[in-house]
């Protein structure tokens, strides 16, 4: 029945996913991007350029998810992240981006579609894959949250608010299909100085900027909802392309919001 | 020597500052002050040289800091760590090793076109917002050479310049930076001038000389108060701000600063006497200074800027 309602499929004879319809678009949703060229940064820093850590201490490393190996990590956690306008970084998480939109385009034909475009939206399925996904490069450790979207990994964004944005725009938009992007404002930033976060919304987005999902929090409130979650039954929250009750996410899904940075 | 290479002791640079000045600016904090303000919160920035901090609290007596430092400056028994301070020759090495972070190195060299590829990064945000870069301290003018050619660089760029200042220098430097600088936060600590060389280090009679002589000069000047109990939260000081007000009405604004005890950690972490008892200034006692200062005829905007 549905398939009436569109172009051709009458005239045609056949329904919306045989032949009905004169394109057929669809679209891949990707996770844990960031995560893949922050490892990639620090791999080429660590092991490539500065020799510090050799190949096998890292793959020995990874595999016991870090135990033993706390300078190592440490190292990997220094090396640099996407989110804080820090030419390596950006650039490894841009070059990840279009070689991954450009190759999922490229199999628009062998998965029988018209258009074949990549999503970077997430809902809170980073997590969700997150917990069954060994140690990463990043220094990520197993089984916990990855980075939603292309946002930069949770907490990773250290360099100010205009960093985090002018790294935003460096992943090209016209790659995809759709991707959010979080930004967790404190009630002091978003409300009392609220022409300057104005202003740095509209030059993000004169930036390149496509999209934003913004959360308004007063500092703590996360941490004091996860201790007495009876006193704030209505906070909700952004969690990626969409919106929910906060004390009613999982505690992992609660963790990736409450190690987001808050400007 | 080329101005871009010429270089300076940094301990930081903030992007995306709020609270320095007009706009959305980046601040760099430059190391080194000629006073030496008892309830400093940024005990790190006093000093010219980099210093090494150890945070007793954090350290999990694993010993590589032992085992990387080039003098001896860390040592172990009975599960207590010493530190040497000055055994230590600030290399670094240890505060790069240590896993814990209770060990951090204050204060690097950067040059002036190093600095500037941060600045220019958030042009566009500056030109939005009417802001720039803002250099503070420890005290800017004391690097006279290197604040100098930054601030001509990020003018020849285009960039707006502040300057957060003690106003304590030569009055020939304050005068060589007047061209090149766009707006002042310009420090008042205290009224009583013995009581200012007690607790400073200095006099204050050239300082309020130089904020004279800007004025004069028509310099856009916010002034900065900060008030620490039980040293300036006195009616003295409280008129002696509001004799500003009156002496110089054309001020961007007169600000108070409430203490913060944010600085005393970091004040123990460099060995540095922990000079003054003063704690975080509560509510109620803020309160207290706004009945005092509007009888002391402080305007409204100085009580609403506590
Ligand atoms: S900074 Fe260098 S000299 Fe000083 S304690 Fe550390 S390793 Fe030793
Ligand atoms: S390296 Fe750091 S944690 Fe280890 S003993 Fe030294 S100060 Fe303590």
């Amino acid at each position: 029945m549905y398939s009436l309602l569109f172009d051709d499929c009458l005239s045609r004879g056949k329904p919306l996913f045989s032949g009905g319809i004169r394109y057929l678009g669809g679209t891949l949703e990707t996770y844990g991007n960031i995560n893949v060229s922050d490892s990639l940064t620090a791999i080429k820093q660590l092991v490539y350029d500065e020799g510090k850590i050799s190949v096998e201490e890292l793959q020995h490393a990874l595999a016991q998810n870090f135990s033993g190996c706390d300078s190592l990590r440490s190292l990997l956690l220094e090396a640099p992240k996407y989110g804080n306008d820090l030419d390596s970084a950006d650039e490894t998480a841009a070059r990840f981006h279009n070689d991954l939109c450009s190759m999922i385009r490229g199999m628009a034909e062998r998965v029988g579609l018209h258009s074949y475009l990549p999503v970077l939206i997430n809902n809170s399925m980073n997590t969700t894959f997150g917990v069954t996904t060994g140690a990463s490069a990043d220094g990520r450790l197993a089984n916990t949250y990855m980075a939603n979207a292309n946002n930069p990994m949770s907490g990773m964004d250290k360099n100010g608010i205009t960093s985090m944005l002018n790294s935003l725009v460096k992943l090209d938009t016209k790659h995809h299909a759709g991707a959010v992007q979080n930004m967790r404002f404190s009630k002091e930033m978003f409300a009392g100085l609220f022409e300057k976060t104005k202003t740095l919304l509209s030059c993000y987005f004169e930036n390149g900027g496509a999209q934003t999902m913004i959360t308004v929090l007063g500092r703590g409130d996360l941490e004091e909802a996860m201790a007495h979650p009876e006193l704030y039954p209505n906070l909700i929250v952004r969690v990626g392309g969409f919106s929910a009750r906060f004390v009613e996410l999982s505690h992992d899904v609660q963790l990736e919001l409450l190690n987001r940075t808050l400007y | 020597m080329d101005t871009p290479q010429l270089s300076g002791w940094l301990l930081d640079i903030q992007r995306s500052s709020m609270h320095d000045g007009p706009g959305i600016r980046t601040t760099v904090f430059l190391k080194g002050c000629p006073l030496s303000c008892k309830w400093c919160h940024n005990p790190e920035s006093q000093k010219f040289s980099p210093q090494l901090a150890y945070f007793t609290e954090k350290c999990t007596l694993c010993r590589r800091c032992e085992s990387v430092c080039p003098t001896g400056a860390h040592t172990f028994s009975s599960q207590k760590h010493s530190f040497d301070r000055n055994a230590c020759i600030q290399c670094g090495k240890c505060a790069k090793a240590c896993p814990s972070g209770a060990l951090k190195l204050f204060g690097y060299q950067a040059t002036v076109e190093e600095v500037m590829a941060v600045v220019r990064k958030d042009k566009k945000y500056y030109d939005a917002s009417s802001g720039g870069l803002t250099v503070s301290g420890g005290e800017p003018f004391a690097q006279f050479s290197f604040t100098l050619a930054l601030l001509k660089a990020a003018r020849e760029e285009g960039i707006h310049t502040c300057v957060e200042t003690c106003g304590y220098a030569s009055t020939e430097q304050i005068l060589t930076f007047l061209p090149y600088v766009d707006y002042y936060l310009f420090d008042y600590k205290l009224t009583n001038d013995e009581l200012h060389q007690a607790y400073t280090g200095v006099s204050n009679q050239k300082i309020l000389y130089h904020l004279d002589l800007l004025y004069t000069h028509h310099a856009k000047i916010r002034l900065r108060c900060p008030i620490i109990p039980g040293i300036n939260d006195t009616p003295e000081h409280f008129a002696g701000i509001h004799a500003l007000e009156v002496r110089y009405p054309d001020l961007c604004g007169i600000e108070i600063m409430p203490y913060h005890d944010m600085g005393k950690p970091k004040a123990t972490a460099l060995c540095r006497a922990n000079e003054i008892e003063a704690a975080t200034a509560s509510q109620a006692q803020k309160d207290a200074w706004r009945r005092e200062m509007a009888r002391c005829g402080c305007s409204e905007s100085i009580l609403n800027s506590l």
